[in-house]
């Protein structure tokens, strides 16, 4: 899931063990369906039969069903295509992409290219999807089915996307710290959640700095570059780990307007810009 | 919530897996509708008319429509139509004393009709199931009705069936040109023999639609309607027929096939509908229709056209309909009897167009243009029946119509 990972959870110690092993089981699951890095995962498949239509199993073609509103309601931003970006991209080495090697990847980049028709596929020739955007927030999503399924009680934390059953056993919220985008063994904020999910996007996963700007690998799918001007780090309020993620990754690549389209959504969020001013409608700010 | 996040929310919901227990499969939106029509018959042709008015019917209708979700797993839907009806409409067709076929026109008439259908539905994971029911009010006529439906989807949601059942009550008050019984009986005999009569239906229908590739669904229904009560039509009559001039049997049970194919054209981003219908009755009417339909897409690759989801579809459309005759149509010889019809009143008879040997063509060309969550609908149609377009057509019908129809709407999803 690309981070550390962990559960809270409160309940009787067998069902406790059983939730946290059914959730392994679920997390490791997914990892291994959508992995990109597994010629034998179920992704790896997908890609490789492009060219030739497909039909996807039911839970896929609701992932790309959720990518395909993204994209409709972002204006083409959230994208599961970007994927082939990285060969052109070295966050390694520090180096920007050749422009004629860019051009030609994006020509390989495109929700609009591929013909999606639920529950049927057809990937063109040199496509690729990269779940990656979605994955790890559903996996989220779906512990918190089991824990509810279980009866347990409790807080998931996937690599930063977090979300509990609901407040804790004694009422109180779940306290969630939202880590600082440029000192990121420090905490930014907290938040009580007492509901709902809570995920973060920001600029320094995977980054380097070339004179004097910032590039991460949150990339624009129409100019293969990262958003102009985009938050350091924003972090989303939802009913849901995927919806939340969404709307974080889609403000980060609208760069300059993501806070107003934030707030246009009636969301609530916390947002850094890129001069570090902070934007948003929840938590206690520690800096 | 705004519309966007809305649609986001929705849409992480519908995710296989996303709920802890099975979820329904209701709509995400609302959506209201107003549609306006407007429909012209040809005027009778002077030369066949007798009497009476040439200007056949003109329709105007305004209908509302209302869906909105309920919790998590209900809809509700009404909708409601104002129909105002003003023209003449063929009273009877006869041969005259030479052989002339001639439609005699009814006094020109200005009706208007009511009607207001409320639905509920409720739905699971994979299947869904509806209650509806409604009125219809016209200065004559009342009509009650009531149905349930439901679908369920196997075979890995590949597989739809469907099936329902509903049930109707008309009232039949025809408007009378005597105050006195005795003149109403005596003149307008079919009038009086209708008076306050009622109709019973009830139809069962059972559907399937295949998913049988990615762009491409089967879909094939059966359906049987039987109808028992005063089916004549008490308008037809003849002055100085001493009996109704139009004499129906009081029960008809149709039975129906229809066929039906979508296929998508990725290659041209449009798709094609084929439809073929049968239907069969106890009136020995045989009727069989086809119909092609072209759905083409547009979405210009325009910048603001993009981003605010601008997009149209154009649809022309051809039908073929034709019938047989219903075994007792006749169009009565005015020149061997006058009145042609006796007292017998256990023989059925009628000269109504709509029973005879006929065939129909019609074309539609419909445009659908979206803006962000509002659909705005054009659509025009020319119908054409004539004898000529049926089988086994030698006799002539100058009654049957022919009209144009013209409808505009707007749809709005929230």
């Amino acid at each position: 899931m690309g981070g550390p990972c962990d559960l809270h959870l409160y309940g009787e110690t067998a069902v406790v063990e059983e939730t946290v092993n059914l959730a392994k089981a679920e997390v490791c699951r997914l990892e291994t369906k959508y992995s990109r890095y597994r010629v034998d995962s179920y992704l790896s498949q997908l890609n490789l039969q492009a060219g030739q239509p497909q039909k996807v199993d039911s839970e896929t073609s609701g992932l790309l069903d959720f990518a395909d509103q993204c994209y409709r309601q972002s204006q083409g931003l959230f994208d599961l295509t970007t994927g082939v970006l990285r060969s052109v991209w070295s966050f390694r080495d520090r180096r920007l992409p050749d422009t004629d090697a860019l051009q030609e990847c994006l020509r390989r980049v495109g929700w609009h290219r591929l013909q999606w028709h639920s529950p049927y596929l057809v990937l063109p020739t040199g496509m690729e999807l990269d779940l990656g955007g979605v994955v790890k927030e559903f996996a989220a999503d779906r512990v918190l089915a089991i824990l509810c399924q279980q009866g347990v009680t409790g807080l998931v934390n996937l690599a930063g996307d977090i979300r509990v059953t609901g407040p804790q056993p004694d009422g109180k919220a779940w306290p969630v710290g939202i880590r600082h985008p440029r000192q990121t063994d420090q905490v930014a904020a907290w938040l009580p959640l007492a509901a709902g999910a809570l995920a973060t996007s920001g600029d320094y996963e995977r980054f380097f700095e070339l004179d004097g700007r910032r590039y991460c690998h949150i990339l624009n799918p129409k100019t293969g570059y990262p958003g102009e001007q985009a938050p350091a780090s924003v972090s989303v309020l939802a009913d849901n780990c995927l919806l939340a993620g969404a709307l974080a990754t889609i403000a980060m690549l609208l760069g300059k307007d993501a806070e107003s389209w934030l707030a246009s959504l009636g969301v609530p969020f916390l947002l850094f810009d890129e001069s570090l001013t902070v934007y948003g409608t929840f938590g206690e700010r520690l800096m | 919530m705004s519309n966007t996040l809305k649609k986001l929310a929705t849409s992480a919901l519908a995710v296989p897996g996303m709920m802890p227990f099975v979820q329904a499969q209701q709509p995400a939106e609302s959506e209201a509708a107003y549609r306006f029509t407007f429909y012209s018959e040809d005027d009778s042709p002077a030369s066949r008319t007798d009497g009476g008015a040439q200007e056949r019917y003109q329709i105007q209708v305004h209908q509302f429509y209302l869906l909105m979700p309920y919790g998590s797993n209900m809809s509700l839907d009404v909708e409601g139509s104002f129909e105002s009806m003003s023209g003449a409409s063929p009273a009877y067709t006869y041969l005259d004393e030479e052989g002339v076929t001639r439609v005699y026109m009814s006094g020109a008439s200005i009706e208007q009709r009511f009607d207001l259908y409320a639905q509920g539905r409720y739905y699971w994971s994979q299947a869904e199931a509806g209650i509806k029911g409604g009125f219809s009010i016209e200065r004559d006529y009342r009509a009650v009705s009531t149905g349930i439906d439901g679908s369920l989807q196997i075979n890995d949601q590949m597989t739809t069936l469907s099936g329902g059942i509903s049930v109707g009550y008309d009232v039949i008050n025809p408007t009378q040109d005597f105050s006195d019984t005795e003149l109403q009986q005596a003149n307008t005999p079919g009038r009086f023999a209708a008076k306050d009569q009622s109709i019973w239906q009830v139809s069962v229908y059972q559907g399937v639609g295949q998913i049988v590739d990615m762009n491409t669904v089967v879909q094939a229904g059966i359906s049987v309607t039987h109808r028992s009560g005063y089916l004549s039509d008490p308008y037809r009559e003849y002055s100085g027929a001493v009996v109704p001039y139009d004499i129906r049997p009081d029960n008809r049970t149709v039975f129906t096939l229809n066929t039906g194919l979508r296929r998508f054209m990725p290659n041209f981003n449009a798709a094609l509908h084929a439809d073929v219908r049968f239907l069969v009755d106890t009136w020995d009417i045989f009727s069989s229709t086809v119909e092609l339909g072209w759905y083409q897409n547009f979405a210009p690759d325009i910048g603001w056209m993009v981003n605010n989801g601008v997009a149209f579809q154009v649809v022309p459309k051809v039908r073929y309909y034709q019938q047989t005759e219903a075994y007792f149509y006749e169009i009565p010889d005015h020149g061997e009897a006058d009145p042609f019809y006796t007292a017998d009143t256990t023989r059925y008879y009628s000269s109504d167009p709509r029973l005879s040997n006929y065939g129909a063509l019609s074309g539609k060309l419909s445009l659908k243009t979206t803006f962000r969550s509002f659909a705005w609908n054009l659509t025009g149609e020319r119908y054409v029946a004539n004898p000529a377009y049926g089988f086994n057509a030698s006799e002539e019908t100058p009654g049957l119509p022919s009209f144009w129809r013209i409808s505009t709407g707007l749809d709005y999803r929230f």
